[in-house]
């Protein structure tokens, strides 16, 4: 009885978390059974799930997922990529600070839709236009973070490295880029769901293929179990990829907190 | 015996000023600083706080340029940081190696180099481990030792024991020593504790206040090796008396 009270206490939150979920499903599928609401408007559980499976048994899903996730992941790689450097860079020269300060609050304030018109124009209805709104959607937080990771560097840790004779290669390897690691993954996590958010947009307006294109297709075809069957999809990818930058930032947590 | 390699270290009439140019102020740190090092003293640097003991050392340590005269330093340096500047991420063996490192030398080397510095500063056990899992005196024990690690001819020692407890603080002074008559190094090591001064040192050079000139240089003729139970000596007393007074003199 002692060991499951302990085990209840110690898993609290996640118990919690289960039944408020469970409550929210019951409630949902009690609203459709009963016919609370109509089933166009919001499907039931156990129809949505049925379309999950339809999607992977009859394989129909595959080439859309594929098509959005590789999308997904150049866009992302290369913002990570070029965030990271050009954080690392515009954090650690002032001037250069000073030079791009303004530019990169613009388009960081500036909604990549607003811009996706003129993406059309360079790239037309291709898989590049899709990678690049999701590059622009991440690079920002990513550059962003990195940039007050460096910032934030203990600056007595860099004349360490300058009292053993390290240059300025050698400072941003071995003292700019892991003392900005947790700033850095916490810019990737931010980065994936802007990132998500991009690639749906693309998908919604310039594209016949794809789970953003599926979400737009069923949803204007009023196949709301369909609609939902994608969203929930694209739900379960987000946290998957937000839960392992998660575990990373904890792992990096152990120091961080400690730091002076 | 030492002064037949010659002067390892010598200022001739530096001076340093700061200048800060958001408020378009200088301010002069150290004046006419005019010193001879030779190969194996232990050297330790007092006087009233602000006097530019610090900015001494860093420029020993070709951390800040003089502004003026000159200073040379014959052969390799090494800082150990009053705080301990621990990279956090990564293990007491990792920060061991840190500047040699940072030197470019073959990694092989390095570890087995890092293990035997570790051993003689007594974190064997320890290697492992990551900063935040160790005490104050244990960080100052990695601390020194990544400065031994990368064998510099000349130790600059920042009042290295400032924030330890008195207790480790001794067994650190006493641990020094030793290393300092194991080894042929040249050690500079401010501090602004008169004890651990005259404990440590050949020669004791005592600053004044702001801008800081050498106010004396003051032979420690104490024999050595050197045990704690030395601080209780008359000769001690009498030393730690002296230095006492000029420092006093200098802050009044």
């Amino acid at each position: 009885m002692k060991l499951i009270n302990k085990f209840i206490k110690s898993k609290e939150d996640l118990i919690l978390g289960l039944f408020g979920l469970s409550l929210f499903l019951i409630l949902w599928a009690e609203a459709a059974q009963l016919k609370w609401i109509a089933p166009i408007f919001i499907s039931s559980p156990g129809e949505v799930t049925k379309e999950v499976i339809i999607m992977f048994q009859n394989r129909t899903i595959f080439p859309h997922l594929a098509i959005s996730l590789t999308e997904f992941l150049l866009g992302f790689s290369a913002a990570a990529f070029l965030g990271i450097i050009f954080g690392i860079l515009i954090g650690w020269y002032k001037k250069l600070r000073g030079l791009t300060s303004l530019l990169i609050f613009a388009l960081y304030s500036t909604p990549t839709i607003a811009i996706l018109p003129l993406i059309v124009i360079w790239l037309g209805f291709d898989i590049w236009t899709k990678v690049l709104i999701v590059f622009l959607s991440a690079f920002f937080p990513i550059l962003i973070n990195t940039m007050s990771g460096v910032e934030n560097l203990n600056s007595d840790l860099i004349r360490l490295g300058r009292s053993f004779g390290a240059n300025d290669l050698a400072i941003f390897r071995t003292i700019a880029l892991p003392g900005s690691l947790p700033f850095i993954v916490t810019g990737l996590r931010l980065a994936v769901t802007r990132g998500m958010i991009g690639m749906l947009i693309g998908e919604f307006y310039v594209s016949n293929k794809g789970l953003g294109y599926l979400i737009t297709s069923y949803g204007s075809s009023f196949q709301t179990s369909k609609f939902l069957a994608v969203v929930l999809l694209v739900v379960l990818i987000g946290i998957t990829l937000t839960q392992t930058i998660g575990l990373l930032e904890n792992k990096l947590k152990s120091w961080k907190i400690s730091r002076d | 015996m030492a002064k037949q390699n010659g002067a390892y270290i010598s200022f001739e009439n530096m001076s340093l000023t700061y200048f800060n140019p958001i408020k378009n102020l200088s301010t002069e740190a150290l004046r006419n600083i005019s010193l001879k090092v030779y190969q194996g003293e232990f050297v330790t640097i007092v006087g009233p706080s602000g006097c530019g003991k610090t900015s001494l050392l860093y420029c020993l340590g070709g951390l800040i340029n003089p502004t003026k005269g000159n200073l040379t330093v014959k052969g390799k340096t090494a800082v150990v940081f009053q705080d301990s500047l621990l990279l956090p991420w990564r293990t007491v063996l990792g920060n061991v190696v840190y500047g040699l490192e940072i030197q470019k030398i073959k990694k092989s080397e390095v570890q087995s180099k890092a293990r035997q510095v570790i051993k003689l500063v007594g974190l064997s056990d320890f290697e492992n481990y990551h900063p935040y899992e160790l005490s104050g005196g244990m960080k100052q024990r990695v601390n020194l030792a990544r400065a031994l690690c990368t064998e510099p001819e000349v130790l600059l020692l920042d009042e290295p024991f400032a924030h330890l407890d008195a207790q480790t603080r001794e067994l650190m002074q006493q641990e020094l020593i030793n290393i300092s008559q194991k080894n042929k190094k040249t050690f500079i090591f401010v501090t602004h504790q008169i004890d651990e001064a005259i404990f440590l040192a050949d020669k004791i050079i005592v600053l004044s206040k702001k801008p800081g000139t050498i106010k004396e240089i003051i032979k420690v003729n104490l024999p050595k090796p050197r045990t704690l139970n030395l601080k209780n000596t008359a000769k001690f007393a009498k030393i730690k008396k002296h230095v006492w007074r000029l420092i006093s003199n200098e802050v009044n």
